[in-house]
């Protein structure tokens, strides 16, 4: 089989979820700098496309999944910052993800990180068409070092912006704009399948990462699209790179054996993406013991439903961004999606507490980029 | 019109066909002429077949006129939310009000909180007239019939159907009467309640979830069913994957006709039949089969996260 046309349906997947969350970003869910330019620039890079808008349950659902990947982000780089170290994220399949982005506007909160993205060649090019000149220039949050599109490769330096304290804008004679810090966090995007271990062993010695550094792996709606024995090989290969502190985030789908579940697997296979850990890893049960036994020591499995009502407690403010009719729908769709938390390496333990999501309980979206309301 | 013009009408649909604009209009005002004479609770004798959500599932709509049986020799009541999520809203309304406007005395519409001009354009309906018909005046004409449609029916005086449920306002069944129902549907009060509640296990009311109407307990039913001589509220709105739900000691029923909703739950759909002693029986149904959708248009995937 021809591999590249073979993937072509799951590269569409990433167009999905990005449209998606411009459709959220644009219901009101939440501001996005660089996605309302990306979102500018789509309809260049994909002539034709059915435009950005998508039910509510899509919405608030797309938000969720976002506020709870961050929310772990955030989580994670916030207890990263007693290490001393710079922190990495490696995220599996980022898509056209722009919350590396966000986490420049924020000044003390978080440490210094590198977040590392890799996806499809293919991906990583289009991506970089869309970023092209537009984080670029002299206000942006973003200066690309390196940019090889055709090597679908790119690196750069995310800025650490500053806003000015209430002690400081008293004074009306300061510029009031948020200052650039001199310390920055890296970027690096770089295409890779997946599901040769091998090429991607060889991506990840070739990147600028430390094995006894804090380090989070994302993997948002990626793994289940793989071959169980690939997935696996991944998951077990990022717990025996990394030596330190180390966390794996997921979230996909779940069968729940039930009639949903069922319509679920037939109609995304009808996309062409078909979703073929499912049957290996059917259950939030499954999911939980599959990451212990590769290498993962501790680890928080619950529904996408749980996760997101443990997140945010006061649930009816969101129909007043958009009203959902669709209640039973809603409770159905997000019990067939899990959120997966597991770590490893000393401190175990706390990191996953630190993952506790009621820790975050009514924390505003993208909390770091205000920082006085800030909780410690 | 003839009921001949209107019979030729209804085969048209029935092929999944939409009428042109200038017929829509025609159906529209002979639809609203029938309606605005119904009373609020529009009555009803039994025997009776109610439906609950249809929601643009057209084959779907099919296949349940198929189980219940042939119009006029039956008699159907539709509670409400014709439209939105589905792919043929717009057919499976002109269909309904066709066989409205056919067998006036044969079909009650009641109105779900889905027929609204506000709703319609978050849910699909909006959309779907303007990419059939290159403007608005078809949701237009349609709104406005929304507007006339019953809140409620009584069916020989003691099964009452509404589309939501009960209001913390409304004690006996004359209040529903006096309602000024001409009109969008409100964001708050009985006319909303009405459209927009739910029951559940709970005691008294709560604040709905949904952010419309209420959530009400069994006590509720029992005293409102008591107050106004009721053995049954039927009821629609809330997908159950059985089809329907008996709740508080079968004094209230939940009954769900779209099958596989949104071509996504996976759930069955039932149409509940009252007989002339208001015995009920439940009919059960599937999806209509891939074959007898029509294949011509592309249809979009069923959306998930990806």
């Amino acid at each position: 089989m021809n591999r590249q046309n073979g993937d072509a349906p799951l590269i569409a997947t990433n167009d999905d979820a990005f449209q998606s969350k411009v459709s959220a970003m644009q219901a009101g869910y939440f501001e996005d700098f660089a996605l309302s330019r990306m979102a500018e620039k789509y309809s260049g890079l994909r002539t034709g496309f059915g435009g950005f808008r998508r039910p509510p349950i899509i919405n608030r659902g797309t938000y969720a999944r976002m506020l709870l990947k961050e929310t772990l982000v955030e989580a994670f780089l916030r207890h990263s910052r007693e290490a001393g170290k710079v922190a990495q994220i490696i995220s599996l399949g980022a898509g056209f993800d722009t919350h590396p982005f966000e986490l420049s506007d924020n000044a003390k909160m978080l440490p210094q990180f590198h977040y590392v993205e890799l996806d499809f060649p293919q991906v990583v090019k289009d991506k970089i068409t869309l970023m092209d000149s537009t984080f670029s220039g002299k206000d942006s949050v973003f200066t690309a070092c390196t940019c090889q599109k055709e090597q679908s490769s790119a690196s750069g330096i995310i800025h650490r912006k500053e806003h000015p304290t209430a002690e400081n804008t008293a004074d009306t004679s300061k510029d009031q704009s948020p200052q650039l810090r001199e310390e920055a966090s890296l970027y690096s995007m770089k295409g890779v399948d997946l599901r040769d271990i091998e090429e991607l062993s060889s991506v990840v010695d070739g990147l600028d990462v430390h094995p006894e550094a804090p380090t989070l792996i994302l993997a948002e709606i990626v793994l289940v699209y793989m071959q169980p024995q690939d997935s696996d090989k991944l998951i077990s290969f990022f717990s025996n790179r990394f030596t330190g502190s180390r966390a794996f985030m997921t979230i996909e789908h779940t069968l729940q054996e039930s009639e949903f579940g069922r319509q679920m697997v037939q109609n995304i296979a009808s996309r062409g993406s078909p979703l073929l850990g499912l049957n290996c890893y059917p259950s939030i049960r499954s999911q939980e013991a599959r990451f212990k036994k590769l290498g993962w020591h501790h680890v928080r499995a619950q529904s996408l439903l749980e996760a997101f009502e443990k997140r945010i407690q006061n649930r009816l403010a969101l129909n007043k961004i958009e009203m959902l009719d669709e209640l039973e729908e809603w409770r159905l769709i997000m019990t067939h999606y899990c959120v997966v938390c597991a770590t490893s390496g000393a401190g175990g333990v706390r990191l996953l507490n630190a993952l506790d999501l009621t820790r975050y309980q009514d924390v505003p979206f993208r909390s770091y980029k205000n920082q006085d309301k800030n909780r410690e | 019109m003839t009921h001949a013009e209107l019979d030729a009408w209804i085969e048209q649909l029935k092929r999944c066909e939409y009428l042109n604009e200038i017929e829509v209009k025609s159906l529209c005002e002979q639809a609203r002429e029938l309606l605005v004479e119904e009373s609020n609770i529009q009555t009803v004798s039994a025997p009776v077949t109610i439906a609950g959500d249809i929601h643009g599932q057209f084959y779907d709509l099919l296949e349940l006129l198929n189980k219940g049986g042939p119009l006029p020799d039956v008699q159907y009541l539709f509670m409400g939310d014709f439209v939105d999520r589905g792919f043929n809203s717009v057919e499976t309304f002109l269909l309904l009000l066709t066989l409205k406007v056919r067998y006036p005395h044969r079909v009650t519409l009641i109105r779900g909180n889905h027929e609204s001009r506000q709703i319609t354009q978050v849910y699909g309906f909006y959309d779907e007239c303007m990419r059939k018909y290159g403007n608005a005046n078809v949701w237009r004409y349609c709104t406005e019939v929304f507007d006339y449609l019953a809140l409620g029916a009584l069916i020989d005086g003691s099964a009452f159907c509404v589309h939501g449920g009960l209001s913390p306002s409304i004690n006996a069944l004359d209040q529903i009467r006096a309602i000024d129902r001409k009109q969008e549907v409100p964001h708050d009060g009985a006319m909303c309640d009405l459209l927009w509640s739910d029951p559940d296990d709970i005691k008294g009311w709560a604040v709905s979830p949904r952010g419309a109407g209420y959530v009400f307990g069994g006590d509720i039913v029992a005293q409102f069913n008591h107050f106004n001589g009721l053995q049954l509220i039927a009821r629609a709105h809330q997908l159950v994957m059985e089809g329907y739900k008996n709740m508080f000691n079968e004094t209230l029923v939940t009954v769900w006709s779209a099958p596989n909703y949104c071509y996504r739950c996976g759930n069955v759909a039932a149409i509940l039949t009252l007989d002339d002693k208001l015995q009920r029986t439940f009919n059960v149904f599937n999806a209509a089969p891939q074959d007898a959708r029509g294949t011509t248009m592309k249809r979009p995937a069923p959306e998930y996260f990806l």
